[in-house]
């Protein structure tokens, strides 16, 4: 059976999932990811040494990013993992839109991912390379990687930890807050 | 100048008022003419009927007469021929005067047929003829007992069996004949004649049009002296015991003066018509309006018709004011007799205070004469009827009623009303009374029945009614605003049988109409001690005794006590049925299973709260008054203004009732909205104005924990306003157990929002614009809500049970969570707002189908839904004028509707804004609905129309009530069923319904260490869902945490663009596959999207199904 590995330049990645015991099917389900080496005219040293990522399964984050790319390309060392499921535009900031105290280029630096993308970020460029290689070998390999979309910890408990999480600290949100006061008094005073 | 302006400003709005009403009457009138070409009678089927007509006319002339025949030779023709004859009970034994059949003095056409005011209606049309019998058949004495009409009978049977034979010989066989009570009267039985479809090539065969006819026999008009069968005279001579004076006959007496009228009435009416030009149409929109109102002549219907609407308005036509003023005149168009006769009937009260007198043999003037007769009353001095006599107390009330409120919607001048006078059924049970009351009780065993009673009533039914009228009057006073009785009257029956089978058991249906002030009112006040108290004691037995009030006065009086699911109305009608009908009588109503349906408070004894009981609500407001003192006390650097509530529970229309440390509940923490006094400190941008209110709340956060027992806690809040990423909020737990959770609002907030609009690019101003109100619906709306919703519900009792159980229907229906709960309460307000031709909701259940009956009616893309939050938007119009008044202006009104055109202009199949609800409060029309999706609102369209769809075929019953609240999983492409670790419908506040485990219920006392355990972790699993599958799924689920066992579901619904393929490309959303055989498309992933959300999910699941 022929198998799609290209995409408009982008490398198609199966995987296989865990199975779940409500939804049994004959052979494993797949899911795929699309990868190609990323691009950025913003921030150009990181974008040498990444990998832009599109549809990575739900779970996916920068411990089992880790442990995928550990089977594929074991030598290539991962720094980060930066994944947007926000739905924002980009173009809508508030603050810029209040404010005259900034400039457009403070505004814009940072990484602008599409929503639903994201961007696996190695130690260097080499390393990248050297993931994206591997990647385009994997996905003609037959045996695909089992990615593990069960999580370690029961999701009830998950789901109430991020209710807690929402909770925050008050020393820390209380020196935050101060020194970001601080910050835009400034901006304040140097516009004047 | 203040003044000035304020005479100006109404004297526009006379002006304005004037323009509009000329300019509605105009529009009314086409809208009538319309209407009256619609519903006229069709050219070919009369002259199919009349072919038909002119047939049975010849048929009848042929009849041979039979004279002179005693009763026993009337027998024993009945026993040949077996033919009935439909004597009334008493049946004649022993009479020595004789029965005969004479060739009939006279044939005519009779009824709004003859008028010709007939309209089409779906259940057919009939057509009234008239043999009026010889006079010579008559005795001068036969007024008396039942002589006349037993003759009226015997002529009847033997034109039935005539009929039947020439039928036949004549090939006319497919008439089906039958007798029927007309207008319900026993004592006036007719023949109908149906068309069957045998024999339809027939030329005679008239089946196809529906219509029927009734042969009517009447007697020559004065064939009797009318004086001797006035109202109050006896005609029905029982024997007596010695010194008893016979009771007056009154219905016998109408029925038997109506016989010998109907001609004599057609020409007055014919009479009337011709004088008259508009006179026939006006008739038509009478009868209308009747039959929409399920109103009519016979008794069932209320006794007033088509016919008494036709001569009350041709009475009024000669004068009807107290000196014989007119109150119509001739000239006037059909819209303003129509109006001028119901504004009669809302406003002259012709039972206690006064009567109409008229006469239909003269120009005599018509006279309002002072002085009633405790009955319905319009007499006919010519011909000595009370053309009201059918109309009982109970259903007169009833009809001033809806006169009254016809009157108002005739008067609306900001809305046209005509298709809720005209055009809409309005005679649905469960829209028309609060509840309805059934019951089933012997036929037979009434002693109270006596032989005075059977004359006065003629018939155990109508007796029944007037007792049971008398009860419900007298036990439940100004509880009820009126009431119908029905009856399972058998009124049609085969021609072979004298009367129709007689069950052993009758049953009543009551309709209530509830006054929601006075309903749950716990005593009833009698006399005092020294006055005459026998007929309270009497009526009320054992439950009567002394109290002593606080005032100091003694009174007997009688209490009783409140239940959450059982109306005290149906408690007081239990005691006094069984009292006074059969003991231990079973009263079947749905209103408790309705009232059942809304979840109880896990609060001590709430199940003996009232339905309308405010007290768990007034827990958390005493709570929310006990904090703000201490708010606005606070020593902090500019000090606190005002603590604004906007919160659901704070106007007491969360779907739960707030019970305390209740954390589960999704309604525990109310919103507060923090206001300090002015300041010019506030920055001028938006993210460190956020940062300046995060450091207020961390101030009040260290006070409250230094200096009281309050706990709070700060949270971070991206939900409130996108793209404000610094919001905070204050989450304060207080120590009677309440959540509210305090945002800041200052003066600097809308303004920078505004700026934000207005500096963005043009492709971004929609988005910021959704934005702001986002901000406006948080900040602002929700508190002018918040304020307008707690006045109104404490204004109409029932919306804030109603507008719970919708919620809870909502999110039976997996619909809930789809919606602002503003927009739920403005919808469920429509009915209380607006009840045009019904009462404002006094019950659950018929505000629960008035809502949902608008919903699935509204058709939303052309109707913009605007609702005046005035209190009593339909009190007499010289209100609008007032300056007190809280109305809604025209001006306004027509500024809402000017919004709403424009928007529809903009977005006309809906796609952006689908409902558009308005008020003075909000004029855009859209603040709640903006982020409203148009599957969303289509469902709830579609399923408030299955709703009434099931309600209307299959009626109100535990099964259909079940399958109202039950979720139709199967619409759904798959379903997650789920189970949280711990049921939380405890720690939601609710009070489990089975009973099993009732005595090990303890509801918390405190808050657990860590406040988050409690937490729904459904609802969290749902956002990340939300999130990830955003413009791929849509999830649903079930938000009250109710479950006794913790289960819930989550359904999916893939949105129907994203299941074809589609071009690969990189924000193509979530999850998608490689297509097989093409190189750059890509479909959704259906197994892995399933796979990975039950993984996603874990332990949570317990089941699965896709389609």
């Amino acid at each position: 059976m022929s198998r799609t590995e290209e995409i408009k330049g982008f490398q198609v990645i199966p995987v296989t999932l865990s199975a779940s015991r409500y939804f049994k099917t004959e052979e494993p389900i797949k899911h795929y990811m699309y990868a190609k080496k990323h691009q950025s005219n913003t921030d150009k040293e990181i974008a040498e040494r990444s990998i832009f990522l599109i549809n990575p399964p739900i779970n996916a984050s920068l411990s089992t990013i880790r442990v995928f790319f550990k089977k594929i390309s074991p030598e290539s060392l991962i720094e980060n993992f930066l994944l947007n499921i926000e739905n924002l535009d980009y173009d809508i900031n508030l603050t810029k839109l209040t404010s005259d105290l900034y400039d457009d280029e403070e505004i814009n630096t940072g990484l602008r991912l599409p929503s639903g993308s994201s961007l696996v970020v190695f130690v260097d460029k080499s390393a990248a390379n050297l993931a994206l290689s591997k990647l385009k070998k994997y996905s003609r390999s037959k045996d695909l990687y089992e990615w593990n979309s069960k999580s370690e910890e029961p999701a009830s408990v998950r789901f109430i930890k991020k209710f807690k999480s929402e909770i925050l600290p008050l020393e820390e949100t209380s020196e935050f807050v101060s020194k970001e006061l601080q910050e835009f008094e400034n901006r304040e005073l140097e516009s004047k | 100048t203040k003044a000035n302006h304020k005479n100006l400003s109404s004297h526009e709005v006379q002006i304005a008022r004037e323009t509009a009403e000329l300019f509605k009457s105009n529009i009314f009138k086409l809208q009538i003419d319309e209407l009256i070409k619609e519903v006229k009678l069709k050219d070919t089927k009369i002259s199919k009927i009349e072919k038909f007509l002119h047939k049975l006319h010849d048929l009848v002339q042929s009849i041979p007469d039979l004279k002179d025949q005693s009763l026993e030779e009337v027998e024993s023709w009945s026993a040949r021929t077996k033919f009935s004859i439909p004597f009334n009970d008493p049946k004649p034994t022993n009479v020595n005067y004789k029965f005969g059949y004479a060739k009939p003095e006279n044939v005519s056409i009779v009824g709004s047929f003859g008028l010709k005011t007939g309209i089409q209606s779906s259940h057919g049309v009939s057509v009234d003829v008239n043999l009026t019998m010889p006079s010579e058949l008559f005795q001068a004495k036969d007024y008396l007992n039942y002589r006349a009409l037993h003759k009226r009978s015997f002529y009847l049977g033997f034109l039935a069996e005539n009929l039947k034979s020439i039928f036949k010989k004549e090939k006319l066989d497919f008439i089906k004949l039958s007798y029927q009570y007309f207008n319900d009267d026993i004592l006036t039985p007719v023949l109908k004649l149906e068309a069957t479809n045998s024999n339809l090539e027939s030329e005679y065969n008239f089946s196809k049009t529906k219509f029927s006819i009734n042969i009517l026999v009447g007697l020559p008009f004065g064939v009797f002296d009318a004086k001797k069968l006035l109202p109050n005279k006896n005609c029905i001579r029982v024997q007596k015991e010695e010194d008893l004076e016979l009771p007056p006959t009154p219905l016998y007496n109408a029925s038997l003066l109506t016989v010998t009228a109907y001609d004599h009435y057609l020409k007055y009416l014919y009479k009337i018509k011709k004088s008259a030009e508009q006179f026939k149409e006006a008739c038509i929109l009478g009868r209308l309006w009747l039959s929409q109102r399920g109103l009519g002549a016979s008794i069932e219907k209320g006794g007033f018709g088509h016919f008494e609407f036709a001569t009350l308005t041709a009475a009024l036509l000669n004068g009807g004011g107290l000196q014989g003023n007119k109150i119509l005149l001739h000239g006037f168009s059909s819209y303003q007799l129509f109006k001028g006769v119901i504004k009669y009937l809302a406003t002259e009260d012709l039972c206690n205070e006064g009567y109409l007198q008229f006469y239909s043999g003269s120009n005599e003037l018509t006279k309002y004469v002072k002085g009633g007769f405790n009955t319905p009353t319009v007499f006919d001095k010519t011909s000595k009827i009370n053309i009201f006599h059918k109309v009982s107390r109970n259903s007169y009330k009833l009809l001033v009623h809806h006169a009254k409120k016809t009157l108002t919607l005739l008067n609306d001048v900001f809305k046209d009303r005509f298709d809720v006078l005209f055009l809409q059924n309005s005679s649905y049970d469960y829209l028309k009374y609060d509840y309805t009351l059934k019951f089933e009780i012997p036929a037979f065993e009434d002693s109270s029945y006596g032989p005075f009673e059977r004359i006065t009533h003629l018939t155990y039914e109508n007796y029944l009614a007037n007792k049971l009228a008398y009860l419900l009057d007298y036990g439940l006073g100004d509880r009820l605003l009126g009431f119908d009785i029905c009856f399972n009257r058998a009124s049609s029956f085969d021609i072979t049988k004298r009367k129709p089978n007689s069950s052993s058991k009758i049953s009543v249906k009551i309709g209530l109409l509830i006054n929601a002030q006075e309903s749950e009112k716990l005593v009833i006040k009698g006399p005092s001690e020294s006055e005459e108290n026998t007929e309270f004691r009497s009526f009320w037995g054992p439950k009567s005794s002394l109290r002593r009030f606080k005032d100091g006065t003694i009174l007997h009086s009688v209490v009783w006590s409140t239940h959450h699911a059982k109306p005290i109305i149906l408690s007081i009608i239990e005691y006094i049925f069984s009292r006074n009908l059969k003991e231990s009588l079973i009263v079947d109503s749905t209103i408790t299973r309705f009232n059942k349906l809304l979840p109880l408070p896990n609060l001590p004894s709430s199940s003996q709260q009232s339905l309308i009981s405010n007290v768990a609500f007034n827990g958390l407001n005493k709570s929310y008054d006990d904090l703000y003192k201490i708010l606005i006390k606070l020593e902090l650097p500019i000090s606190i203004k005002s603590v604004l509530p906007a919160s659901p529970a704070l106007r007491t229309t969360s779907a739960l009732q707030p019970v305390p440390f209740a954390i589960s509940s999704k309604d525990f923490f109310n919103d507060l909205i923090l206001q300090f006094e002015t300041s010019v400190k506030w920055p001028d941008e938006i993210s460190a104005l956020e940062k300046v209110k995060t450091a207020f709340l961390l101030k009040i956060q260290e006070i409250l924990e230094k200096e009281t027992v309050y706990k709070s806690y700060i949270t971070k809040d991206e939900e409130s306003v996108p793209y404000n990423f610094d919001i905070t909020a204050l989450n304060v737990l207080t120590p009677e157990g309440y959540g509210f959770k305090l945002r800041i609002l200052t003066e600097r907030d809308e303004i920078l929002y505004l700026r934000a609009i207005e500096n963005a690019k043009k492709e971004k101003k929609t988005a910021l614009e959704s934005i702001y109100l986002k901000f406006n619906q948080r900040y602002l709306g929700s508190i002018t809500h918040t304020r307008h919703l707690t006045s109104l519900s404490h204004h109409f009792q029932f919306y804030s049970p109603t507008v719970r159980l919708f919620k809870k229907w909502l999110d039976d229906q997996l619909l809930l969570t789809h919606f602002n709960d503003e927009l739920i309460e403005l919808i469920a307000l429509q009915p209380f707002l607006d009840p045009a031709q019904y009462e404002v909701p006094s019950s659950v259940e018929n505000g629960f189908f008035k809502i949902l009956s608008f919903l699935a009616t509204w058709n939303w893309l052309e109707d913009p839904l605007i609702l005046d939050l005035s209190k009593n938007p339909q009190d007499e119009e010289n209100e609008i004028v007032s300056k007190l008044s809280d109305r809604l202006t025209l001006q306004s009104f027509q500024e809402i509707k000017s919004n709403f055109n424009s928007l529809r202009k903009q977005d006309p199949n809906g796609l952006k804004v689908q409902f558009f609800i308005a008020s003075k409060i909000d004029q855009s029309g859209k603040l709640w609905s903006n982020s409203l999706s148009l599957p969303i609102s289509a469902r709830l369209t579609a399923l408030s129309k299955v709703a009434i769809g099931l309600v209307k075929s299959q009626g109100l019953n535990d099964d259909t009530i079940n399958l109202l609240f039950k979720p139709s999983l199967s619409d759904y492409d798959f379903v997650i069923n789920l189970k949280t670790p711990f049921p939380l419908n405890i720690s939601s506040g609710v009070l489990p319904g089975t009973s099993a485990f009732k005595n090990l219920i303890t509801s918390d006392s405190s808050y657990p260490s860590d406040i988050t355990s409690k937490f729904d972790p459904i609802l969290s699993l749902v956002k990340d869902l939300n999130l990830k599958f955003d413009g791929t799924i849509l999830f649903s689920y079930h938000s009250l945490n109710i479950n006794e066992i913790g289960e819930n579901v989550i359904t999916g619904l893939f949105i129907p663009n994203r299941l074809s393929k589609s071009k690969f490309k990189v924000q193509l959303g979530y999850n998608f596959k490689p297509s097989k055989n093409s190189n750059d498309e890509v479909l959704i992933n259906r197994e892995a999207i399933f796979n990975e959300i039950l993984n996603y999910a874990g332990d949570l699941v317990t089941g699965f199904q896709s389609k």
